[in-house]
């Protein structure tokens, strides 16, 4: 997991405790919801081509 | 009174543009805070020429002579237009939003610019710039947010409908907690040109007003594609006006197994149960449907909102001390956010948007609640709901951030009220079915 109070640090942001929590917590939320992406091809499809 | 009402008035001579006009401005109540620019006499000066072009016989159509109001993120072309913050409070646009100058050429009368949260970035609208917004039914509790002030004047008779921005629930909530309707349209469906931007996937515009036909007059005349708004929809623009016949037969409507009905407020739940019966009765079939997993939606839709919203706002990042603290707070966790996470949120939502349009081969429609609880009061940090205590801005959001992800059109109108204040019920639909659940809004509303 992130450690987002360094990570808020190293990057000159200012970070308070609940702001890594939100942080931290989102984080949980979807960590396994992303190890289960599959590999798509374009899976924005941002420029919608026509 | 209603817009269909008032237009009725004004061409029957009962009343003129000027006085309708002039009682909503009497209607204004410095104690509300709904108002950020309040423009009188300008709004008189435009009343009595949209009278005399009526006496003339030029008919603009079903908005003629109406005072409405604009959240005060819509650039109006010479009038300060602040997105209810410091930054921009001396921001004077040298255009019209596109929603603007439709609905300004469709006749109707500006009465001012309503308060809001700052930047539209949360949902109370006490805004530490220009104060709290307060609510018309109990002024100790929030109008919400972020169109708190456009719930609040159209809720308190200030204007009769007046538009609002919804990124994350902004239109909803403050109608479920002002006791008005709120319609968040499908993504594109309303350009946002000249909206201040907060982020650029989830933004929706949308009318909040008295009554769902008066939401569906206003869609159908701020709907359909604008070269300006790169996302904006060439799809044709449906007829929204529902029919008088109340009747729901042939409609199927969803009741949520799960999530929506769980963790609310008893007199919630009651006052939504109490819906589906009243839709039951006008024919409707009520169908039981699974709901996919909204907690995971609504964190995918937080991590999109991050990240566009410090995208948006970088370049007044180093204006900290301009904005509020909230604010800030949310600006500097989306800037943490690595570009990868924002990608794989991006991924994650196209994966439920296609779990959730599977509601959509079994129903035509899905009713929820809008807000799990009735309005909170003015600085209350925590909710009970229950024997549970929640946080106020994630209990707010829990049925309605997720929708914006989704990008599907959702209204919210008043049901009920418990200890005096009103219950809102969220109608959702596929995308580009607003002539579906404003039909269903208005047979519920008028049962």
């Amino acid at each position: 997991m992130t450690d987002w109070s360094k990570t808020a640090e190293a990057r000159d942001v200012e970070l308070s405790e609940e702001g890594a929590r939100v942080l931290e917590n989102l984080e949980i939320a979807l960590q396994p919801l992303v190890e289960s992406l599959q590999i798509e091809v374009d899976p924005l499809n941002l420029l919608e081509l026509p | 009174m209603t817009i269909f009402e008032a237009a009725a008035g004004l061409r029957a001579g009962t009343y003129s543009s000027v006085e309708l006009t002039q009682q909503c401005l009497a209607k204004i109540d410095p104690n509300i805070n709904a108002f950020i620019t309040v423009l009188d006499q300008p709004a008189l000066a435009e009343a009595a020429a949209l009278d005399a072009e009526l006496a003339a016989g030029i008919d603009r159509g079903p908005l003629h002579g109406i005072p409405i109001a604009h959240k005060d993120l819509f650039c109006t072309k010479g009038i300060r237009t602040t997105s209810g913050s410091m930054i921009f409070s001396h921001h004077v646009p040298d255009h019209d939003a596109t929603v603007v100058d439709r609905l300004h050429r469709a006749g109707t009368v500006l009465l001012g610019k309503t308060g809001m949260h700052e930047l539209a970035y949360g949902i109370t609208s006490n805004n530490p710039h220009y104060g709290a917004v307060r609510n018309p039914n109990d002024l100790e509790r929030i109008a919400g947010g972020s169109s708190g002030g456009s719930a609040a004047a159209v809720g308190a008779g200030m204007a009769f409908a007046a538009m609002g921005s919804d990124t994350g629930g902004s239109i909803r909530i403050p109608a479920s907690f002002c006791g008005v309707v709120g319609l968040k349209p499908t993504y594109g469906r309303v350009s946002r040109f000249g909206a201040l931007p907060l982020a650029f996937s989830l933004d929706h515009i949308g009318p909040l007003t008295r009554s769902v036909k008066d939401a569906a007059i206003l869609l159908g005349l701020i709907a359909g594609h604008d070269p300006n708004d790169a996302f904006s929809s060439r799809r044709a623009v449906d007829a929204y006006l529902p029919p008088e016949d109340p009747s729901l037969k042939g409609l199927r409507v969803g009741f949520p197994d799960n999530y929506y009905l769980h963790n609310v407020d008893p007199e919630v739940a009651d006052a939504v149960r109490a819906a589906f019966y009243r839709a039951e009765s006008l024919g409707a079939q009520i169908v039981r449907v699974p709901i996919p997993d909204i907690d995971a939606l609504n964190s995918v839709a937080r991590v999109i909102l991050l990240v566009e919203a410090a995208a948006a706002l970088r370049p007044y990042h180093h204006r900290r001390e301009e904005f509020g603290v909230d604010v800030l707070a949310l600006l500097d966790q989306g800037r943490l956010i690595s570009g990868i996470d924002y990608v794989d949120a991006q991924r994650l939502r196209g994966v439920m948007a296609r779990k959730f349009a599977l509601i959509w081969q079994q129903v035509d429609c899905l009713m929820t609640p809008a807000t799990p609880t009735i309005a909170p009061k003015i600085g209350q940090t925590t909710i009970q709901i229950g024997t549970e205590s929640a946080d106020v801005r994630l209990a707010t959001t829990r049925f309605m951030r997720g929708i914006n992800a989704l990008g599907i059109p959702a209204l919210s109108i008043p049901c009920g009220h418990s200890h005096g204040l009103p219950i809102g019920l969220q109608i959702l639909g596929p995308a580009f079915s607003e002539a579906i659940i404003l039909r269903l809004g208005a047979a519920l509303e008028a049962y």
